[in-house]
C-alpha cells in the first residue's frame, strides 16, 4: 500500500469541492464498512448514499502510477466523492479491516486485469478495420470539406470588413454541419474566424478593435483554404487506399477532428517508453471556439529534449465532471508516453505515472538541452509557422548570454550577440511576464535559460518571444502559471 | 529579397480582403505590382510565383476571384511569415531589476489563476479568495506583486485596504519605484493609498513628494500630505499656507498638524481658529495636543469665555447661545487634562455651577453643567474626586460621568459600597423622582454592561476613546446581580467560577431555548456562556442546534456553526458524536466547523 497524504487526495480529486464532499462523508459517519485486501492493494467499503442501498467504493493501487477508483454511485465525476471520502478515512486513521474482495469488485479487477492482458494481445495484432464504414465516413467527410470551401468562398466574397457578430453567428449555425460530417476539428478552426467578431460577452467588436483583427482574420482564412486543400487530399488519398493509416507525419489528421485512440498512437509507433517529463510552464484558458476550456502543459521530454505539450480539455457541458490539470512542480515518470503526430511541440498523453522531486541533475539536464544558437531557432521558427496549418506559437528552450532593454524594451541575447525581442503582446489568454524581469534577482537575467513561446506579429511584422519560465542551476522560475 | 513590393501586394490583398473578393477582377493597383514582381522574379523564382498569383487574381471573374485571392493572400503571407524582424539594434542595457530574494514559485495554477482573477477583476467574493491566499502564504510570489498593486485601486475598499495593511508590507521596499510610478497626485482613494505608502516606507525620501502633493495634489492626496508632515519649520510654514485652503477637510488637517508644534506661529494659529470660524475644527488636535502652551491659550479664551457669560443680558439668544455653544467646545478642548492649571479651571467653574446652571437659552446653563462634569470625569483626581463625592447631588444626564469617575478614583469596595444602592432601586410609583432613580439605575447598568462601551462627546458628537478601567470591579457586583437576577448585567460580569451565575445563565437558556423558534432568542446568551467558558456551554449549544433543526432553522444553524470553533477543543469528540445524528443539510452546514475547532491550535 503507498503511503497517501491528504495533498495526494486533493490532486486525485476532480475539484476541490469534491475533496471537501468526500472529507464531509467520514465526518458524518457515512461510511458503514472500511476495508482493505490481504495483499493491501485494494481499500474498500461501503458508503451510505442518498439511494436506497449504500454504494461500493473503492481505491485499486494495484497499479500505483495509475489507480483506479470505483463506485457504485452514478455521480459522473471521477474519483467521486465516495472514494475520496474512502481515501480520507484511510488518510485519517479509521481503522480498515482485512477482508475478502467483494465479489463484484473482485469480478471487475479480474476483468481490468483480463481488459489489460487483452490489450497488450490485441496490441501484437494488426487492428481490423471495416472497410465499408470507413469509406462511408470519408465521403461525409469530403462532402464535409465541399461545405467548408463553399463557406470559406463565401466569407470572401462577402469580405472581412462586412462580417459582424450576427452574420458571424449565422456562419455558426451553417458550421455545424461539419460537425454531423465528421469535421469537429475544421468546425472549431471556423470559429477561429467568427469569433474574431464579437467578444466573449457576445458584444461586436468596436471599429477600432476590428482595425486590428484585420490581418488575423486574413491570416484564419488563408488556414481555412489551406485546410480544405490539404484536407481533401488527405481523405481522397485515404478513400483511395482504404489500408492507408491516419497520416502521422503532418497533422493535418488532427486539424480535420482526429480523436487519436492511444492505440493508434501506439500502432503508428508514436511511443516512447520510460520517459522522464519535467512541466516548464503551464498555462488555462477559455477556448471560446472550441466552446471548452483548455489546460496546457508545457513539459521537457528528458529522454530526447523535445518541449512537448499536454492539453486537456474541459467542454463548457462536462466541465463539472472533468478535472481540470494543474501546475506540476516534480518530475514525472512515465511508464509509457504517447507523442501526437505534430511540428516543434507535439501533444502528449500518457495513462500512468509516478513522481519524484526534481533535483539539480535535472535542472542542468534541461539547461544542457536548451538551444544557444539563437539564429539557428529563428531559420527553423520560421520555417516553420510560414506553413498555413502550423502552430504559429512554438516554444523553445533559450540558453542566453544576457536579458537586457534596448530603448524600454526587453530583450534576449546569446552568446553570439544575436537578440529576440521579449513581448506580452498577442498572448492574451495568458497571465503578462515581462514586467517580471524586473523583479527577479540580477543573476537570473545573466547565463540562464528562458522557456520561451515565440509570435510572430503579423501587422508589425516582428517575430519576437514571450518568457514563460527561466531554469536555473538549482530550479525552475516560473513567470506565467 | 525585394521585401517593399511584397509588403505593397500584402497591403492590397488585406485591402480587397476587407472589402470582398468581388472587387478584386481587374484591380489596376494590384495590377500595376504585376510588372515589378516579375522583375524581381528573374531574380528570385518566389517572386514570379506571387506575379503569376496576382495575374489570376487581376483577371478572375466572380466565380473564381474569392479562390484566386485566397490563394495570393496565403502564399504572400507565407512569405511574410519568413521575414519577421527579430533583434532590436541599439545599445544592450542592464535591467533595473528589485530583489525580493528569490520568492517561491511554487503556488499551483488551481490557487494562482482564482487569485490573479480576483485582484484584477470586480464582482463579489474576491476578499475571501485574497484572504485565503494570504493565509496560505501565497502572496509570497513576485508574480503577485503587480497585481496587489494594482488592487491598491479596487472599488472595493475593503480589498484594496486589505492588500495595503496586509499584503504590500510583506515586499518592502522593493516596491518603492512601482509605487512612485504609478502615482497620480490628481488621483483619489487608491492614489492616497499609494501616497501613504510610499511615505510610510521611505518617510526620509520622501520630502519632495509632499511638497509636490501639496502644490498639486487633489483634495485627498493634500489631506494625505498634511497628515504627513512634522514639526519642522518648513513643515510648519507648508501648514499655516495649508489654513488658507476653501476645503474645510484640508483646514482641519492642517490644524491637526499644527497641534504637534509648540511654535508660535502654530500657537498663533490655533488661537486664531479657536477665535474665529473654524473652532469646531480645531477642538479635535487642540484636545490631543499636550502642550502647554496650547493648554495656556484655551485656559485664556475659556476663562474670558465663562466670564463673558455672567455678564451678559440673557434675552439675545442667538449671539448668547453663540457664545455658549463657544465656552462648551473650549471645555471639550480640556478633556482628558489632569494638570494643576486646567484643574484649578475647572473646579473654579465647579464652584460657580450654581450660577452657570441659571443660565437659560437653547443652549443653556445644564448644558454647560454635564459638559464641565463630564470634564472633570475625565481629568484630574482631584476634580474627579470631587464630583465622585457629591454623587447623590447630579441629575441622572450626568451620572454616567460620576460613575466612570468614581471608578477611575476610587476603589472597587467603595465604588460598590456607594453605588449598589441605586442598583437595588425598585420601579413602582411614576414619581419624578422615582422616574430619576430608575434612570441612575439604568446608566449605572449601562455603564456596568459595557453597552456604553462606545460614547460620544455630546458637543462635537466625536467619537471618544474605549475607557478601560484598570481597577477590576468589586466581586460582589455580580452577586447582587444574580440576586436582582438581572439578565443584563449577569451576562456582562458573568465568570466561570461563579456558580450562582453559572446556575441562573443555564435555567435563563433553558427557558430561552423552550420559546426559541429561530436561534435569535438565545444567541446573546450562548455567546456569553461560551465566551466565560460557561461549563454547559458545549451541551448548550448542541441542545440549541437541536432545537434549529427541530424547527428547520437555517440561520439558527449558520449562526451556532460560526460560534463552534469559539468552543473549547475538548468539546469536539461531543461535536463528532452529534453530526451523525443529525440530517445530512445540517451536517453540510457544521461539518467544517467543526472540522476547523479540531483543527484549531
Amino acid at each position: 500500500m503507498p503511503s497517501i497524504t491528504e495533498q495526494f487526495i486533493e490532486a486525485a480529486a476532480p475539484n476541490m469541492d469534491a475533496a471537501k464532499n468526500g472529507r464531509a462523508l467520514v465526518l458524518k459517519k457515512q461510511f458503514q464498512s472500511l476495508h482493505q485486501s490481504a495483499d493491501e492493494s485494494l481499500l474498500f467499503g461501503l458508503c451510505q448514499g442518498s439511494g436506497k442501498e449504500p454504494y461500493l467504493c473503492s481505491a485499486d493501487f494495484a497499479a500505483p502510477e495509475s489507480v483506479v477508483y470505483r463506485c457504485s454511485c452514478p455521480s459522473r465525476q471521477f474519483p467521486c466523492k465516495h472514494s475520496l471520502g474512502l481515501l480520507y478515512a484511510y488518510v485519517q486513521g479509521n481503522p480498515f479491516t482485512v477482508a475478502e474482495v467483494p465479489e463484484q469488485l473482485a469480478a471487475k479487477r479480474d476483468k481490468a486485469a483480463a481488459r489489460v492482458e487483452k490489450k497488450k494481445e490485441e496490441s501484437d495484432k494488426p487492428k481490423t478495420v471495416n472497410k465499408t464504414a470507413l469509406a462511408k465516413k470519408i465521403k461525409v467527410q469530403l462532402e464535409g470539406i465541399d461545405h467548408l470551401e463553399k463557406l470559406t468562398l463565401d466569407l470572401v466574397r462577402l469580405g472581412i470588413g462586412n462580417m459582424n457578430a450576427k452574420s458571424a453567428h449565422e456562419i455558426e449555425e451553417q458550421a455545424k454541419q461539419l460537425g454531423n460530417a465528421y469535421l469537429p476539428g475544421a468546425q472549431a478552426a471556423l470559429h477561429n474566424y467568427t469569433k474574431l467578431f464579437y467578444l466573449e460577452r457576445g458584444e461586436e467588436e468596436s471599429a477600432k478593435q476590428r482595425e486590428t483583427i484585420y490581418s488575423e482574420a486574413l491570416d484564419q482564412l488563408g488556414r481555412l483554404h489551406s485546410l480544405v486543400k490539404q484536407g481533401r487530399a488527405y481523405l481522397t488519398r485515404r478513400l483511395e487506399d482504404a489500408d492507408l493509416k491516419p497520416e502521422t507525419e503532418t497533422g493535418i489528421a488532427a486539424w480535420l477532428g482526429q480523436a487519436w485512440q492511444l492505440r493508434e498512437l501506439k500502432d503508428a509507433g508514436l511511443v516512447q517508453n520510460h520517459v522522464e517529463l519535467i512541466q516548464l510552464a503551464f498555462n488555462s484558458y477559455d477556448d471560446v471556439a472550441r466552446k471548452e476550456f483548455v489546460d496546457n502543459g508545457v513539459w521537457m521530454n528528458m529522454a530526447t529534449g523535445k518541449i512537448q505539450i499536454t492539453q486537456n480539455f474541459r467542454p463548457y457541458k462536462a466541465v463539472k465532471h472533468i478535472k481540470s490539470d494543474d501546475s506540476f512542480f516534480e518530475v514525472a515518470q512515465v511508464p509509457e508516453l504517447c507523442v501526437y503526430p505534430g511540428g516543434v511541440n507535439p501533444r502528449i498523453r500518457w495513462e500512468g505515472m509516478i513522481a519524484r522531486a526534481i533535483k539539480n541533475d535535472d535542472c542542468e539536464r534541461i539547461r544542457n538541452l536548451g538551444k544557444a544558437d539563437f539564429a539557428a531557432v529563428i531559420k527553423e521558427v520560421k520555417s516553420h509557422i510560414k506553413g498555413p496549418l502550423a502552430d504559429k506559437q512554438p516554444i523553445y528552450a533559450l540558453n542566453f548570454s544576457r536579458i537586457g532593454q534596448v530603448n524600454g524594451n526587453p530583450v534576449i541575447e546569446d552568446k553570439q550577440g544575436e537578440r529576440l525581442a521579449l513581448t506580452d503582446e498577442g498572448f492574451h489568454d495568458e497571465p503578462t511576464s515581462c514586467h517580471l524581469l524586473s523583479l527577479l534577482p540580477r543573476a537570473l537575467l545573466d547565463h540562464q535559460t528562458l522557456i520561451v513561446r515565440f509570435q510572430h506579429d503579423l501587422d508589425q511584422r516582428l517575430l519576437r518571444v514571450k518568457p514563460l519560465s527561466i531554469v536555473t542551476p538549482s530550479g525552475i522560475v516560473r513567470l506565467t502559471l | 529579397m525585394s521585401i517593399p513590393v511584397l509588403t505593397q501586394v500584402y497591403d492590397e490583398v488585406r485591402r480587397l480582403s476587407i472589402a470582398g473578393s468581388a472587387l478584386a477582377s481587374g484591380d489596376f493597383r494590384l495590377k500595376k505590382l504585376v510588372a515589378p514582381l516579375e522583375q524581381a522574379g528573374q531574380k528570385s523564382p518566389v517572386f514570379a510565383k506571387v506575379a503569376q498569383a496576382v495575374q489570376k487574381v487581376v483577371e478572375s471573374n466572380d466565380a473564381t476571384s474569392s479562390e484566386s485571392l485566397l490563394e495570393l493572400s496565403t502564399l504572400v503571407n507565407a512569405i511574410l511569415y519568413t521575414q519577421g524582424q527579430t533583434g532590436i539594434d541599439g545599445k544592450l542595457e542592464p535591467i533595473e531589476t528589485v530583489d525580493f530574494g528569490l520568492q517561491t514559485t511554487q503556488t499551483p495554477a488551481r490557487v494562482l489563476k482564482p487569485l490573479l482573477e480576483a485582484l484584477t477583476s470586480v464582482g463579489s467574493g474576491r476578499l475571501e479568495v485574497i484572504k485565503d491566499a494570504f493565509e496560505r502564504g501565497a502572496f509570497l510570489d513576485q508574480r503577485l506583486i503587480k497585481p496587489a498593486l494594482l488592487a491598491l485601486d479596487d472599488p472595493h475598499s475593503e480589498i484594496a485596504d486589505f492588500v495595503s495593511d496586509r499584503v504590500l508590507p510583506l515586499y518592502g521596499k522593493s516596491i518603492l519605484p512601482e509605487l512612485q510610478a504609478k502615482l497620480d497626485l490628481k488621483g483619489r482613494s487608491g492614489h492616497v493609498r499609494r501616497l501613504a505608502f510610499i511615505l510610510r516606507l521611505d518617510p526620509e525620501g520622501s520630502r519632495e513628494l509632499i511638497k509636490q502633493a501639496l502644490e498639486e495634489g487633489s483634495k485627498e492626496i493634500k489631506i494625505q500630505a498634511i497628515e504627513c508632515l512634522g514639526e519642522s519649520p518648513e513643515d510648519l510654514i507648508c501648514l499655516l499656507d495649508q489654513l488658507k485652503s476653501k476645503s474645510k477637510d484640508i483646514r482641519a488637517a492642517a490644524l491637526r498638524g499644527l497641534a504637534k508644534s509648540d511654535r508660535q506661529d502654530a500657537i498663533a494659529a490655533l488661537r486664531s481658529a479657536l477665535t474665529g470660524d473654524d473652532i469646531e475644527l480645531a477642538v479635535s488636535p487642540i484636545r490631543r495636543s499636550r502642550s502647554p502652551l496650547v493648554r495656556d491659550v484655551v485656559l485664556e479664551l475659556a476663562a474670558n469665555e465663562r466670564d463673558g457669560l455672567f455678564g451678559r443680558k440673557q434675552k439675545e439668544t442667538k449671539e448668547f447661545s453663540k457664545q455658549i455653544k463657544r465656552f462648551l467646545l473650549l471645555l471639550e478642548c480640556l478633556r482628558d487634562r489632569d494638570d494643576m492649571r486646567t484643574e484649578t479651571f475647572v473646579m473654579d467653574c465647579f464652584e460657580q455651577r450654581d450660577a452657570l446652571t441659571a443660565i437659560k437659552g437653547d443652549v443653556s446653563g445644564k448644558d454647560i453643567q454635564q459638559q464641565l462634569v463630564s470634564i472633570m470625569a475625565s481629568g484630574s483626581k482631584r476634580s474627579q474626586e470631587t464630583i465622585a463625592a457629591s454623587h447623590m447631588s447630579f441629575s441622572d444626564q450626568q451620572f454616567i460621568d460620576v460613575f466612570a469617575a468614581a471608578r477611575r478614583v476610587w476603589s472597587p469596595k467603595k465604588v460598590y459600597e456607594e453605588f449598589s444602592p441605586y442598583l437595588k432601586f425598585e420601579s413602582g410609583k411614576k414619581t419624578k423622582k422615582g422616574d430619576a432613580s430608575a434612570a441612575k439605575q439604568a446608566a449605572i447598568v449601562e455603564s456596568l454592561s459595557g453597552s456604553l462601551r462606545q460614547s460620544y462627546s455630546h458637543v462635537t458628537h466625536e467619537q471618544l476613546p474605549v475607557e478601560n478601567f484598570s481597577e477590576p470591579l468589586d466581586p460582589r457586583w455580580l452577586d447582587m446581580a444574580v440576586e436582582l437576577k438581572n439578565l443584563e448585567l449577569v451576562q456582562f460580569l458573568a465568570r466561570s467560577d461563579h456558580s450562582a451565575a453559572n446556575a441562573f445563565l443555564a435555567d435563563a437558556f433553558e427557558a430561552t431555548l423552550k420559546k426559541s423558534r429561530t436561534g435569535y432568542e438565545f444567541a446573546d446568551l450562548l455567546t456569553t456562556m461560551i465566551h466565560v467558558g460557561h461549563p454547559g456551554a458545549t451541551d448548550s449549544l448542541i441542545a440549541a442546534i437541536n432545537t434549529c433543526v427541530k424547527f428547520a432553522s437555517t440561520f439558527g444553524l449558520k449562526w451556532l456553526g460560526h460560534t463552534i470553533p469559539k468552543l473549547p477543543k475538548d468539546a469536539v469528540p461531543k461535536l463528532e458524536a452529534l453530526l451523525p445524528t443529525l440530517p445530512k443539510d445540517a451536517i453540510d452546514l457544521l461539518h467544517d466547523y467543526v472540522t476547523q475547532l479540531k483543527n484549531k491550535s
